[in-house]
């Protein structure tokens, strides 16, 4: 079951490259910040990849429409700030959540670091990974019981992992939405 | 051109991020590799002999992340608000234009990783000397070798990244794309071990897994593509 969910790996890339272009650039953050006050159910939209896009991708219905709401931009832009939410440049963005997504998985699998500490590594940062496992692991047989197939943790603790991680962000990203006013 | 890599190098140097990136890559460099000499004991690496100088580099695979952000910022910080306009004004000649910023950049990243691996070298040294790992004294051409590559290393994959960023002129994408490119053949062959001929062709012809084969000092003969050519 594992090997062929490996192009998760370029979804997730290709996953956070749409959401931090669709809510960065063209200016559409400005717009979404008047419309969506006080900025609580802004995170929510733009940052739960399963949910369909509620941004259009085109800049072009912005400023035909007529409905640009914030006309200086560029005042807008020095402040804006591991989400999209959190970080300020849409380059360092796009590097760290990607950075910090792929390489403990692969510093942790490849055999670079010793068993104890890959096996912590694991546990922290690619838990959302023990999701794949599929074939149980019986006591009586002698085997390799490590990843790629399988992971320190059980399916559900490395889900509940990950949960904890997006539930952070989330509570990070709506602290500072709230602190500053854009 | 004397002219034009001034330029580029005051529009480099005036950048306060570009600044802050480097040091973020000296940091990150060294002190992942510290911190993996630090958990690094005799007998835990699954019965396989520790590699000093790799264990010591282990930060490379962070800090190239770090170069590909500064690489991207150099060519996609002028699209972005227009300033290339400006830029190709002044140099109408493009191909003097991009050679003035690669040299810069190729200058700036070499200068930045000697720092980081001289540093990550020393920290690996020290940490795995006190965790009971046998260290050579004297520094043997393969370690020479393994330092100096990794130096070169950086800067090629800064020149990699740059002319990806410059095909693509936007911001975001080409950062993905090249993490993408970077990050994901070595997952990928991580997985082949049920096809050892594509898993041979993927850790020989990738950027990442054939050029990091220049860190290892020992255990060259099992390698499935040498440092060096011989």
């Amino acid at each position: 079951m594992r090997s062929p969910l490996t192009s998760l790996f370029a979804g997730i890339i290709h996953r956070i490259m749409h959401r931090t272009l669709a809510f960065h650039s063209r200016g559409w953050r400005d717009t979404s910040m008047l419309s969506c006050w006080p900025w609580g159910p802004l995170p929510r939209s733009t940052c739960l990849p399963s949910l369909p896009s509620r941004l259009p991708s085109n800049s072009s219905g912005v400023d035909g429409g007529g409905c640009r709401a914030a006309p200086d931009r560029a005042a807008w832009e020095p402040r804006h700030p591991i989400h999209t939410v959190v970080l300020s440049s849409s380059v360092v963005t796009v590097a760290a959540v990607i950075a910090a997504i792929v390489l403990p998985y692969i510093l942790g699998v490849s055999g670079v670091l010793p068993a104890s500490a890959a096996e912590w590594v694991l546990r922290v940062t690619a838990a959302g990974f023990a999701m794949e496992q599929s074939v149980p692991q019986y006591q009586q047989v002698v085997g390799h019981y490590g990843p790629p197939d399988y992971f320190p943790l059980g399916p559900g603790l490395g889900l509940a992992v990950l949960c904890a991680y997006a539930l952070a962000a989330f509570a990070l990203a709506t602290w500072r939405l709230r602190r500053r006013d854009a | 051109m004397t002219s034009t890599v001034r330029a580029e190098w005051t529009k480099l140097r005036t950048e306060p991020m570009n600044v802050a990136v480097l040091a973020a890559m000296c940091v990150l460099t060294v002190a992942v590799g510290a911190a993996t000499a630090a958990v690094t004991r005799c007998g835990g690496g699954a019965g396989r002999a520790i590699d000093p100088t790799r264990v010591s580099l282990t930060g490379i695979e962070v800090g190239q992340a770090v170069v590909a952000v500064l690489a991207v910022l150099v060519i996609s910080g002028e699209y972005s608000p227009g300033m290339i306009r400006v830029t190709l004004t002044a140099t109408p000649r493009r191909w003097t234009m991009l050679a003035a910023k690669a040299a810069v950049l190729t200058g700036l990243v070499l200068a930045a990783s000697v720092v980081a691996v001289g540093g990550s070298l020393a920290a690996g040294r020290l940490l795995l000397a006190g965790n009971g790992v046998i260290v050579a004294h004297a520094i043997t051409g393969a370690v020479v070798r393994a330092a100096a590559g990794s130096v070169l290393y950086l800067a090629l994959i800064g020149l990699l990244i740059l002319g990806i960023a410059t095909i693509v002129r936007d911001s975001a994408a080409p950062t993905g794309a090249v993490l993408g490119i970077l990050y994901v053949p070595p997952a990928i062959a991580l997985f082949l071990g049920s096809d050892p001929a594509w898993q041979r062709w993927v850790e020989r012809y990738t950027p990442v897994n054939a050029g990091l084969a220049i860190l290892n000092t020992t255990g060259l003969r099992h390698l499935v593509i040498s440092p060096w050519p011989a």
